[in-house]
């Protein structure tokens, strides 16, 4: 604390030091590079001044070095990549002394790059005709555009036998909506391959073809519906490489080695034994000194897994025949032709909550996945499911099993396809309890906002990041093993009624400006259990629609970064917050010198049943701001830990600094009203009765207000005291008071404790009838009129209820 | 007595006596089809288009959903997650607030109605686009007209202008003709009244072309027409032959272009309206109805504010808010507003809370509507929603509701049945009632 003190007084003698605070990376330039080469890279975007490193996500890539460009709109970076470097992509962060970037991929691949052939000018391709292709090697990886109906042509010369196979990388690059068509064409221009999408690349595209006789070949991209923009790059390779587009099994158990088949590829199948590791991935397989440009995705968990044999394809074939295997387990099987229908045993006991759950589109297999469970005595059907994972097709199935005893499974292709390609993997398990956390997105269509943990020296930054519980209900502790030096973090156990809960990250005054990628966990105080703190950076994301290209990790981005220009303080006064109460926050901004800008606040996070205001505004200039919190009339009464978040944007970008924690207490209210209705005529006065509940004590008077009366009526305010009933409003109405039915009064108690008001809004529903004035009598003017006058007169003594005065009316 | 089915020709009752009768036509030479199709001409509701109280409506629409909240019905007492980041300002209706940003409209709020309790219940935007231009609810079976298509198809052009304009383009697909004839769609001036070089297109002869040259073509044009007209029966021939009629008639009369003339207006009088987008387009409405034209449609901003409200309503209200006050003031001052009814409409509301992005959401359950002119109340606030914005409280209007209303003040009787393809007789409106209440003078 005292260093923060002494952090904050020498901050606010300093002046404000010009720093340029979230640098923008908007691409890396090239794309991609060789394996076992070193690359020149360029990183634009803005603010990008005085870059300290590149964060890298994957191993393979080493940076040489780092060189501010001439501006800040671009930095120069020389990266080494291993010849043993994952093919595929790689996620990258620049951290600058004010922050770090947004993710941005590179990738690599297997071949030299050759770019796309341009005028001298840059104004046009030269490759846009069939008859005028632009001519390269085998075994190369272009780098091109698609821009509006643009069909770029590249020519290649082969010999008959020769496997040519082609991958497109388009919308995996993450940079714009991009979605490709490649075509291999003979000299004559006839397709010999095509494609568009497919399963196992989502979006982008590849084509492989034996080639047919020597000569020319001629391979053509283009974005399928010629709506490209200069902005819609590729890369694409071109090679013997194999191209297979199913593995066999889809998964293995962790440290086996396994033989897996390669399916699909233009000369066949490929064998290849693989170790496996602890972690899912991309399995690749080599053919003539050429891999192929992205894996094959493989699945791995401890379960107890069978492959399918054939033949299976009803209940009485339903494999394994004899000794079927009790659940926990996993069957692998392909659907290789349309009629194909797949049919597994298992033994299962009674009682046991079974999730059945497809891997398949999730390993990029074509499969659109139905299965079913049955009984294996007598086939009598029991349950089955389409789809239900969220966004992918495959099955998955929560079921208890009613009996002790065998079961069959069924599984086959929704639309009644099948081929070599619909590899599946069907796992039967126990449902198991897990935990995850996440940072929350910040805008629906900026996916990347807020991401990174930016603190800057001497001040602190607040994350609230979302829980994800599944199959268990527990309280969430935060586990951060590491982080950057001279940085702390303040949080609570979650309750486990909460998904989200703030975490406080603190940077000492003379914390380095350092950063890096990091883990954390959470865990659940009971059990033990723990669980990963993911982060889903989606490069494309349309809204309604959702992300075209993702890539996950558990690193997180945190960085120290330089001072900000401004510290914030959150003063909660030491009072309840009560049900259908108000309370008034009051923030103060610690400003530098120079600095005047306005500051957005806003609550980062809320406590159950807490309504606040999206944000509130410290004027540019000012120091202070109000934020007024409400809570519900079911709000949870608990003690709480808030805080604020204050954002201001400078002339060297957004910054943005959290306060310290405030306690927050949420009561009972102390009393409850309930309003009458009254009605009235205009002009004529009338009362409003309130009746008090008293809920707790509470010491001397309060004020009460009758709040939302309509145009024309008047009200003062009353005091209560702890033993106060029924309060009476004389209402004075006016000629021209509002007519019709106003129900929505209710009235406002400030209760004073310690000299800190307690706002209670009661009694809603309140209503006032201002009802049109009867119709003047015709006759019998003058004698009735006086004895109403002297009711009028009295009325005031006693006040009357609507009810009586109904009954009062009645009687006269 | 047995409802029909609104719009289904077989919803009648047919004796067997009826079929017998059938198939003796039949003999006689007249087809199933013709005779359903007499059936249904015979059975077609009509009523005779009256004399309207409002001669012309201008329909401001503000696409994407406006905020009730924050424009028409603020709900200063609500917590402050529901009340939004704004105040509210008293307008000239006593009693009446209107959210802070619209403090041009509440000067001439005596001029209006406003309807707070609107619902039609659809939250997509096409879907409410549909409804609140057609007055029915989106069908897969028929495209209905919008209501300016109606308008030109029951009272026809006036002053030689196209009865339907869209300023500056059709801003939707519903805004169409629907099952009507092409020939009663949207003419759009096609130009952005609000820029410097404002020009709409096709009014003025191409260079070179005297009226001699002009009419030497016309004549040419026309014969090769009609030789078409005898080979082939279409829609799209009768409909380009209404669109050249316009376009000639355009053409031909001074007057009639001089209403898409901005430049004619004094300085004064544009920047009364706000040299903007949606100032200059009310103010070309304005001429327009002025000259003629029975029904204007336009848009002015965005409003589908998911995300951060404040700076949204912030940076398009105020010169929507000016324009709509400098209109409805203009006409008034002109004699017009009482023959020429304004409606300030929008998609559908927006959610009672403000959600995570500091917005709010689609909202059709209750949102509110500004109409001014053609017969309606000067300073009436018809409805209301509950404490939170989010309920009818009282006196719901539904698009049905509305649209009959509208009709009825332009002399058109909603319950009509115009015939749709396939001779099926469609009512204009179904169902709907006339407000009565927020009536001065009804048609």
């Amino acid at each position: 604390m005292i260093v923060m003190a002494r952090a904050l007084l020498l901050f606010l003698f300093s002046s404000f030091l010009a720093h340029a605070y979230t640098p923008e990376l908007s691409r890396v330039e090239p794309r991609g590079g060789k394996l076992g080469s070193e690359v020149e890279i360029r990183l634009y975007g803005r603010r990008l001044s005085d870059p300290q490193e590149l964060l890298l996500y994957h191993k393979g890539l080493t940076v040489k070095s780092l060189t501010p460009g001439k501006d800040s709109n671009s930095v120069k970076a020389v990266i080494a990549i291993a010849p043993d470097a994952p093919l595929g992509e790689h996620p990258m962060r620049l951290r600058c002394k004010g922050g770090l970037t947004y993710m941005r991929t590179f990738w690599v691949g297997q071949f030299p790059t050759v770019m796309e052939a341009r005028s001298e000018d840059k104004k046009k391709d030269l490759n846009n005709t069939f008859k005028e292709p632009q001519k390269v090697d085998l075994n190369v990886t272009i780098q091109g555009v698609a821009d509006r109906e643009d069909d770029d042509y590249y020519q290649v010369q082969c010999k008959k036998g020769q496997r040519l196979s082609v991958e497109v990388e388009a919308m995996r690059l993450g940079r714009v909506m991009f979605d490709p068509y490649v075509a291999i064409l003979d000299k004559n221009r006839f397709e010999l391959a095509v494609n568009d999408d497919s399963p196992l690349l989502k979006r982008d595209c590849a084509a492989s073809i034996i080639v047919p006789e020597d000569g020319p070949y001629t391979i053509v991209v283009r974005e399928s519906s010629y709506e490209g923009n200069t902005a819609s790059q590729y890369r694409m390779h071109i090679g013997s490489f194999p191209r297979p587009r199913a593995i066999f099994p889809p998964a293995a158990k962790p440290g086996e080695e396994v033989e897996f088949t390669f399916i699909g590829d233009a000369k066949g199948d490929l064998k290849k034994k693989i170790k496996v590791g602890s972690q899912p991935f991309d399995a690749f397989v080599e053919d003539g000194g050429q891999s192929s440009p992205s894996g094959n995705s493989v699945h791995v968990s401890p379960l107890y897994y069978l492959n399918e044999t054939e033949p299976n394809e009803n209940y009485k074939q339903a494999c394994p025949a004899q000794d079927p295997p009790k659940a926990p387990v996993a069957f692998h099987g392909i659907l290789s032709s349309s009629e194909d229908k797949d049919w597994f045993r298992f033994q299962a006991k009674k009682g046991e909550r079974l999730r059945f759950q497809v891997l398949a589109r999730q390993l990029r297999s074509p499969l659109d996945s139905v299965i079913s469970i049955r009984q294996a005595a007598d086939n009598k059907y029991l349950v089955a499911n389409d789809d239900q994972s969220g966004g992918v097709p495959d099955s998955r199935l929560d079921y208890q099993i009613p009996a002790d005893g065998e079961y069959v499974l069924e599984v086959r292709d929704q639309l009644k396809r099948g081929g070599a390609d619909f590899v599946y993997r069907v796992e039967i398990q126990n449902r198991a309890p897990s935990i995850s956390a996440t940072l929350p997105k910040a805008d629906r269509v900026d996916t990347q906002k807020h991401k990174m943990i930016h603190i800057p020296r001497g001040n602190r930054l607040a994350i609230a990041p979302n829980i994800a519980r599944s199959n268990i209900g527990c309280d969430i502790n935060f586990h951060a093993p590491n982080l950057p030096k001279g940085v702390s973090i303040k949080t609570h156990t979650v309750p486990r009624s909460l998904s989200n809960f703030p975490i406080l990250f603190e940077a000492k005054a003379d914390a380095p400006i350092a950063g890096g990628l990091y883990s954390f966990e959470i865990e659940d105080p009971k059990t033990k259990l723990r669980g990963p703190f993911t982060e889903k950076i989606s490069h494309l994301y349309v809204n309604n629609q959702g992300d075209y290209q993702v890539t996950n990790t558990e690193k997180i981005s945190i960085a120290v970064i330089e001072e900000a220009p401004f510290h914030l303080e959150l003063f909660a006064p030491p009072v309840p917050l009560v049900r259908n109460g108000t309370m008034t926050l009051k923030i103060t901004a610690k400003r530098a010198k120079d600095f005047t800008k306005k500051i957005k606040v806003r609550l980062p996070w809320k406590p159950p049943g807490i309504g606040a205001p999206n944000e509130v505004d410290i004027p540019e200039g000012k120091n202070e701001v109000n934020l007024i919190l409400n809570a519900n009339g079911d709000a949870p009464i608990q003690d709480w830990k808030i805080l604020v978040t204050g954002e201001a944007i400078t002339d060297q970008g957004t910054v943005r600094v959290s306060s310290q924690f405030a306690d927050l207490k949420v009561s009972e209210r102390f009393v409850n009203l309930s309003i009458a209705m009254a009605a009235t005529n205009p002009g004529k006065n009338t009362s409003v009765i309130a009746t008090v509940e008293h809920l707790e004590p509470f010491p001397g008077e309060a004020r009460v207000i009758l709040q939302a009366l309509p145009h024309g009526v008047k009200s003062n305010e009353k005091m209560i005291t702890a033993e106060s009933g029924e309060i009476t409003f004389p209402l004075e109405v006016a000629e021209d008071a509002r007519k019709g039915k106003h129900t929505n009064l209710f009235c406002q108690v400030i209760i004073t404790k310690d000299g800190h008001p307690i706002p209670h809004n009661v009694g809603h529903g309140g209503t006032l009838r201002i009802d049109p004035p009867p119709p003047a009598p015709k006759k019998k003017p003058e004698v009735k009129a006086a004895p109403v006058k002297t009711e009028k007169k009295e009325a005031p003594k006693k006040p009357l209820s609507r009810l009586e005065q109904l009954r009062q009316s009645q009687n006269q | 007595m047995k409802e029909r089915c609104p719009g289904n020709p077989f919803a009648n009752d047919f004796s067997r006596r009826g079929f017998l009768h059938v198939g003796l036509l039949g003999g006689l030479g007249l087809s199933l089809p013709q005779f359903l199709s007499m059936e249904a001409k015979a059975q077609q509701k009509h009523y005779k288009t009256r004399e309207g109280v409002a001669k012309s409506v201008i329909q401001i629409f503000l696409p994407g959903g406006m905020a009730h909240q924050e424009s028409w019905d603020p709900k200063p007492y609500a917590p402050t997650e529901y009340r939004g980041p704004f105040g509210t300002i008293n307008t000239s209706i006593k009693g009446i607030k209107f959210s802070q940003n619209l403090k041009h409209t509440a000067k001439i709020a005596d001029k209006m109605t406003i309807i707070r309790s609107m619902a039609h219940g659809e939250a997509a935007h096409e879907r409410g686009t549909h409804n609140m231009f057609t007055g029915y609810k989106p069908s897969p079976a028929l495209e209905y007209p919008a209501m300016g298509s109606v308008v030109a198809h029951e009272l026809g052009p006036r002053n030689n202008l196209p009865p339907y304009v869209c300023v500056p383009s059709v801003p939707n697909e519903f805004a169409n003709s629907g099952y009507l004839s092409s020939a009663f769609g949207p003419f759009a001036i096609g130009s952005e009244p609000s820029r410097g070089d404002f020009k709409v297109r096709d009014l003025n002869m191409p260079g070179g072309v005297d009226d001699a040259r002009f009419n030497r073509r016309r004549s040419l044009l026309e014969t090769v027409d009609h030789h078409f007209k005898t080979i082939e029966e279409s829609d799209a021939l009768d409909s380009m032959d209404a669109f050249y009629q316009h376009a000639y008639k355009l053409i031909s009369s001074q007057e009639a272009r001089e209403a898409f003339n901005l430049k004619a207006e004094p300085e004064k009088v544009r920047n009364r309206y706000g040299m903007n987008t949606p100032g200059q387009r009310m103010l070309l409405a304005r001429r327009l109805v002025e000259a003629g034209t029975r029904f204007v449609s336009l848009t002015a901003g965005g409003w589908d504010h998911h995300d951060n409200i404040k700076n949204g309503i912030q940076q398009q209200l105020p010169p929507v808010d000016q324009a709509i006050a400098a209109l409805i003031s203009d006409l008034d001052e002109r004699g017009l507003l009482d023959s020429t009814l304004v409606m300030v409409t929008s998609e559908f509301g927006r959610t009672p809370k403000i959600n995570g992005t500091g917005g709010r959401d689609h909202w059709p359950r209750v949102f509110s509507v500004g109409l001014a002119g053609g017969g309606v109340q000067r300073g009436l606030v018809h409805g209301s929603s509950d404490a939170l914005g989010g309920e009818p409280e009282e006196d719901m209007v539904g698009i049905e509701d509305l649209a009959t209303t509208v009709y009825n003040q332009l002399g058109i009787t909603g319950d009509k049945e115009l015939m749709a393809p396939g001779d099926r007789p469609i009512e204009i409106v179904d169902g709907g009632r006339i407000v009565d209440e927020i009536l001065a003078k009804k048609a």
